[in-house]
């Protein structure tokens, strides 16, 4: 048998020719078959989500049921620091209040910021400065006094381990001594702060059920690194007990994607989302600015003895969720922050602020409520928020163009 | 014993040619309607709980940018 060089090159080609069609052949169809079926889930997603839930016949307990599912941690650590525990408790004062407070532009745009609740500090904002103030964070801090200023944050030596940077080359935490650094004991989760699962509508179960995981990027202003030169640990902590409430309370976890810091101190309420507008995702869904600003109810909220966050909320006719948010401080919270990132990921997810006295659920103890909380306690989430964020939270998150400001007063 | 056995395995004869038929006809709906019918219904399936439970994944995106692509012209 003898083959030319023509015939051996056609013989091949048919070969690999023939191998193409039987394999990519199948190959397409599955993929087209997937394709068909990725289309559909994504354009009647409630519909699927609740076939399954009906499917797999999973059950939510009601509120006050044993709630197991609601106290286990997703992220990391969540133990709070015996030390800086005290110290808030004692009435831990934020760097910049006192700036803050004598500040007369820092009233939220209409419709634009989401004030977070927080709560009301019985002492002065000087004196429960002076009195915690040496004690916040960790033992490496405690002859640092604390500042206001984002000059003093721009003197702290900086760190090379201490997470990415994102802007600015003045601002920096202070260098800590690894070997000379206390161990912590292994960290558990104070189960007494988080929030038990609410009593789910029927025709909810199904998007309760469906896990969500939002990748978050936190970044932290100048006054929150002065404040905390343990933030890194300290926003891993928030991060995982905020992951563990919106857990319990809709089933959405948060996942820390980054950290980092951006220059200078950044506003409380609607001003900080420019800070907030300007930083990259950087492959996360979500982007949180912390500060340990807040802004003074007399001068800037709307109701008295409430700091405002602020979060960038979509038109429900986008059927997009928020992606970016500023959060402050809660200076009688064990972690301080945590209320306010509750909030303002509640704001991202759809929920709404109740302000009105005369509403049931302004007493209820709902992250939403702008009424006075007592500090420490597990929050919850009223009826009317809980259809809100459930309702929007398979949406995808915004790509940044259906950003718009709210005209209807959310 | 042996004669019925041979008789049914006979293919030549009437109840087997009946017998042939009918699996011919299981045979026949098994592989082209039933097994096809699940690996279908089965792929869509994944398909659709994919896109469903990760509406910000990669590939949903994919499946809507070529669908948008096909659809809209």
């Amino acid at each position: 048998m003898a083959y030319t060089a023509r015939g051996m090159s056609d013989s091949k080609s048919l070969i690999f020719l023939k191998l193409g069609v039987l394999v990519g052949g199948p190959l397409a169809i599955m993929l087209g078959l997937l394709g068909v079926g990725i289309y559909l889930g994504d354009a009647h997603r409630d519909t699927v989500l609740q076939v399954e839930s009906f499917v797999l016949g999973r059950e939510v307990g009601p509120e006050g049921g044993d709630g197991d599912g609601a106290i286990e941690p997703t992220g990391g650590p969540a133990e709070i620091d015996p030390a800086v525990g005290d110290a808030a408790r004692a009435g831990a004062t934020m760097g910049g209040e006192d700036e803050v407070a004598r500040r007369d532009d820092a009233r939220p745009v209409e419709g634009t910021a989401k004030a977070a609740p927080v709560n009301e500090s019985g002492e002065s904002p000087a004196d429960a400065a002076e009195a915690a103030t040496p004690r916040i964070g960790s033992a490496t801090d405690a002859e640092r006094p604390a500042t206001d200023t984002p000059e003093a944050a721009t003197a702290a030596p900086a760190s090379p381990t201490d997470g990415e940077r994102i802007a600015g080359a003045g601002i920096a935490a202070p260098k800590r001594d690894p070997l000379n650094a206390v161990v912590a004991p292994p960290p558990t989760l104070d189960t007494s702060s988080i929030a038990r699962t609410p009593a789910i509508p029927d025709d909810l179960l199904g998007a309760y059920m469906t896990a969500r995981t939002l990748k978050v990027r936190v970044l932290v202003d100048a006054s929150l690194v002065n404040m905390r030169p343990d933030w890194i640990d300290y926003v891993q902590r928030v991060v995982s007990v905020t992951s563990a409430n919106l857990r319990a309370l809709v089933g959405v976890e948060l996942s820390l994607y980054g950290v980092g810091r951006v220059e200078g101190v950044v506003e409380a309420g609607a001003e900080g989302l420019v800070s907030a507008n300007e930083a990259a995702l950087d492959g996360a869904q979500l982007l949180l600015v912390l500060t340990a600003q807040g802004i003074d109810s007399a001068e800037g909220g709307a109701i008295p003895g409430h700091a405002a966050g602020a979060a960038l909320v979509v038109d429900p006719s986008e059927r997009r969720l928020g992606t970016r948010a500023v959060v402050v401080a809660s200076p009688k919270e064990s972690l301080p922050h945590t209320r306010s990132m509750l909030h303002e990921v509640a704001h991202l997810l759809g929920a709404e602020d109740i302000t009105d006295v005369r509403d049931p659920a302004w007493s209820s103890g709902t992250i939403m409520s702008f009424a006075p909380q007592a500090p420490g306690g597990a929050p919850s989430i009223d009826p009317q928020n809980l259809r809100r964020m459930l309702t929007r939270k398979s949406w995808p998150t915004s790509s940044g163009a259906e950003e718009v400001e709210p005209s209807h007063g959310r | 014993m042996a004669d019925k056995r041979i008789e049914k395995s006979q293919p030549g004869t009437e109840s087997g040619a009946a017998e042939t038929e009918a699996s011919g006809r299981l045979g026949f709906v098994m592989g082209w309607v039933v097994l096809p019918g699940s690996v279908i219904a089965f792929l869509v399936g994944l398909g659709a709980h994919w896109g469903a439970r990760h509406p910000d994944a990669w590939f949903v995106d994919a499946v809507k940018w070529v669908a948008e692509r096909l659809f809209t012209g």
